[in-house]
Order: structure tokens, then C-alpha cells, then sequence
């Protein structure tokens, strides 16, 4: 029961993330980014590879519906999905991440949830910036597009990491 | 890492190469900016790939192409020392030539391969004979002067009297059109000889080049041998005239064998 609505939830934020890319073109500086944190609240027992076909399926959605350069999402998305439990071991420490059942708040802590969250919309907004800048746009534009992003997405991170895990952690 | 572990991340790795190649697949579809970024990239990716892997290739098949350079280094060298022998031959003959001998007189190039200068019957030994057109009586000779006499020939070698004898005597000339005499070893040093029987009423100055005569049947006319030196009075006689040779022949080498055509004919004439 507690998956069916952690999903419902995802499939609302998904919208969110196809209106939002759809409909927030006034700075080209940011890009919305709510998928990186989305793919980090999946829960940890579904394994990796439904974890990066989830991704896929994401993505694709989104470049999809919000009229976007299909398959840059994907591209973009399958690697920061790829590299989760990586970013995981570097922020907990071992003995955590064995015993890690699944990521909660209340557990694990806000700030370390964030901090991987950070490095996975990271991870996405260099691929997403490179591939959709396609060598036409200057370095600095591209560095000013990324570091921007991915501080307003850090910032999106923490209202995804709610409605995902502690919304569902309290129900 | 468990067995099972290695199993899981080979299905995630196999399963994220597909998913990222169907939407790099997508991409290159969709867009035609990110199509041709892409082509560009991937040609990129190739062109470092090709290089790389040329570049190892070429360091690993290094010491191959080491051993063959050498090789090769050492059949050059064996060439240009071939073509730097050959060479001084030909300057050689050319200089002979010009003498404007080459009508009576035929050339051939040929190396000591024994030699002695410091007994009173000095001889030498060159690495030419009869299979190269050498014969006894030729004369040998230098661009500075006369080395001595053919005696003995053999398939591939000839001995020979050099200069430095007492009994060979060379028929010199003092200066273009002078005074022709005798010219003979001094007996004592590599690089001197004497011009002997000058009448006494003949004078000479010292200083003068020495010219081989060509009046003999062994050596062509008009070689450089020697400057003359003092003059004595022999025997209230005759005088002789001291000469200083131009080639020393401690450092001989290569010589030229002139071979006079008509030496049979004209000895029968002598007859």
C-alpha cells in the first residue's frame, strides 16, 4: 500500500516535471530538474535495473509530453540512476549503507539524503547541459546554466524528498 | 563481492549500455543539432581511438624497426664506403687522364694490401692481378708521385719494388720542358731521392717541381714527384741534385696501375 502511493506520488511529481519543463522557459540559465531526486527516493529494493528502466521510462515521458529534444532526459537521467548507489556509499558509511533497508529521513537524516541528492541532479545537469548545448554554446555559458540549476534544483530536491519519503514515511 | 553481486552489476551495466544507446538513438533522431554533434563526437572518439591504438601498436613493433634500421644503417654505410672508394678511384684515373696519357697508358685502381719501408729492397703488394688487366712491368703511381714497379703478378694480387730501392731508378724531368736525369732513392729517408748524371754545365735551382719525364715504358709523363733541393758536384763530373718527394710513403694506400699498351712492341723494337 505504502508503494502504491510512494508511486502515485511519483507519477504526480512526473506531471509536475513535464509541466514545469514545458512551461518554465523565461531564463535558459535554469532547467528544472526533479527527476535526479525522484530516481534517488525509488526504493532500494527494487534493484538497480528496474531502478535505470524507470529512469528511461521517466525521461522519455518527459521529453515526450513537455514538446523537449527526445531522449536527452533519458540520456541524461540513466547515468545519475547508474551511479545511485555509488553516491550512497559516499555519503553513508558502509555499515549504514549494508544495514540500509531503504532511505528515510528520520533515519538517515535530511541534510546526507540532500547531499546525495545534490551530486545525482549534478551528475544529471553536466550530461544535460553538455549534450543539449551541443558545442554551439559558449564554456561559461554552460557552467553558468549548470551551477545555477543545480542549485535551484537542490533547492526542488527538498520538496520531491518529502512528498516521496517523508510524507510516506509519516503515513 | 558475492557471486551474485558480480551477477547484478553485469545486468545493470548490460541493461544501462541498451537503455543509453536507445536514447542516444532517440537523441540523434529528434534533433538534428544534437545529430550532427553527435557524428562529430563519435568521429572524434574514433579518430583517438585509431591513433591510440596505432601509437601502442607502433611502441610495442618498436624494437622491430630498430633492428631493421640498424640493419639497414650498416648496408648504407657498407654503400657510401663502396661509392667513397670508388670515388677516389675515379678522381684519381680522371687526374691521370687528363695527363693526356690514356692513349699508351691504361688505369687501374687498386689498394695496398702490404707494404715495407725500411729495408734497402723495399716492396708492396696490391690486391689487383692478372683477372683485373694487370701485368708485369707496369708502372705504380699516385696523383703525388711514382710508388714503384710491377714484377710478379698472380690471379688477384701483384708484388712489386717500390720506389725506395736502390736498383730502380725513374727517368725525371726538372720543371716542363728541363733538364731530364735519373732520379733514385736516397737510401736513407721515406721522402727523399737524388737526380743523378746532370752534366755539370746544366744548372738547376732548388725549388723547382720535379715531372716524371715519359720517357720510360713504366710511368706516364708529366706526374709531380718531387721538389728539388742542393746541388753537388760528383766526381768533378757530374752533379746531382737533391729531392724532396711529394708522397710520403708511410701513408700510402690506394695507388693507380699504369699499364703501358704497347710495352711488348716497343721492347721487341729495343731488340
Amino acid at each position: 500500500m505504502r508503494n502504491g502511493k510512494f508511486y502515485l506520488i511519483y507519477v504526480i511529481l512526473l506531471v509536475a516535471q513535464i509541466v514545469l519543463s514545458g512551461l518554465l522557459d523565461f531564463t535558459q540559465l535554469f532547467t528544472p530538474a526533479l527527476l535526479p531526486a525522484m530516481i534517488l527516493c525509488v526504493p532500494l529494493a527494487v534493484g538497480t535495473p528496474v531502478t535505470l528502466v524507470i529512469a528511461f521510462v521517466s525521461g522519455f515521458l518527459v521529453d515526450f509530453f513537455s514538446g523537449g529534444v527526445l531522449g536527452l532526459s533519458c540520456t541524461a537521467l540513466l547515468p545519475a540512476a547508474l551511479m545511485k548507489n555509488i553516491f550512497l556509499r559516499i555519503c553513508f558509511d558502509n555499515d549504514t549503507y549494508s544495514r540500509m533497508n531503504d532511505l528515510s529521513v528520520k533515519k538517515l537524516g535530511l541534510g546526507r539524503i540532500l547531499s546525495c541528492a545534490f551530486m545525482m541532479t549534478a551528475l544529471f545537469m553536466v550530461i544535460y547541459v553538455w549534450i543539449d548545448g551541443a558545442g554551439t554554446r559558449p564554456f561559461l555559458f554552460n557552467l553558468g546554466r549548470f551551477l545555477v540549476s543545480s542549485a535551484a534544483n537542490v533547492l526542488l530536491s527538498i520538496v520531491v524528498v518529502d512528498l516521496l519519503l517523508t510524507q510516506n514515511e509519516r503515513r | 563481492m558475492g557471486r551474485s553481486g558480480k551477477t547484478s552489476l553485469i545486468i545493470s551495466a548490460a541493461i544501462f549500455i541498451f537503455l543509453e544507446i536507445a536514447a542516444v538513438a532517440m537523441l540523434s533522431r529528434s534533433s538534428v543539432l544534437q545529430d550532427i554533434w553527435l557524428n562529430r563526437l563519435s568521429h572524434r572518439v574514433m579518430a583517438a581511438t585509431w591513433g591510440g591504438s596505432e601509437k601502442v601498436r607502433n611502441y610495442f613493433s618498436l624494437e622491430k624497426s630498430n633492428e631493421a634500421l640498424a640493419q639497414q644503417n650498416f648496408e648504407l654505410s657498407q654503400k657510401v664506403r663502396r661509392y667513397e672508394t670508388l670515388l677516389s678511384e675515379m678522381e684519381r684515373s680522371a687526374a691521370l687522364d687528363s695527363l693526356g696519357a690514356k692513349d699508351v697508358f691504361s688505369y687501374t685502381a687498386a689498394r695496398i694490401v702490404q707494404m715495407t719501408t725500411n729495408s734497402q729492397h723495399n716492396y708492396f703488394v696490391i690486391d689487383k692481378g692478372y683477372q683485373d688487366g694487370i701485368g708485369a712491368n707496369s708502372g705504380v703511381i699516385t696523383e703525388n708521385g711514382v710508388v714503384g714497379i710491377i714484377d710478379a703478378v698472380d690471379k688477384h694480387f701483384s708484388y712489386g719494388r717500390t720506389f725506395m730501392n736502390s736498383n730502380i731508378s725513374v727517368s725525371a724531368r726538372i720543371g716542363r720542358n728541363g733538364i731530364v736525369a735519373p732520379m733514385s732513392w736516397d737510401g736513407l729517408h721515406s721522402d727523399r731521392a737524388k737526380l743523378k748524371d746532370i752534366s755539370v754545365h746544366l744548372d738547376t735551382e732548388a725549388g723547382d717541381t720535379v715531372w716524371t719525364s715519359g720517357m720510360s715504358l713504366f710511368f706516364p709523363p708529366d706526374i709531380p714527384v718531387g721538389i728539388t733541393g742542393k746541388s753537388r758536384l760528383v766526381f768533378g763530373s757530374t752533379s746531382e741534385v737533391d729531392v724532396t718527394l711529394l708522397q710520403d710513403f708511410s701513408a700510402l694506400k690506394y695507388v693507380t696501375v699504369a699499364t703501358n699498351r704497347h710495352i711488348e712492341e716497343i721492347k721487341e723494337l729495343a731488340e
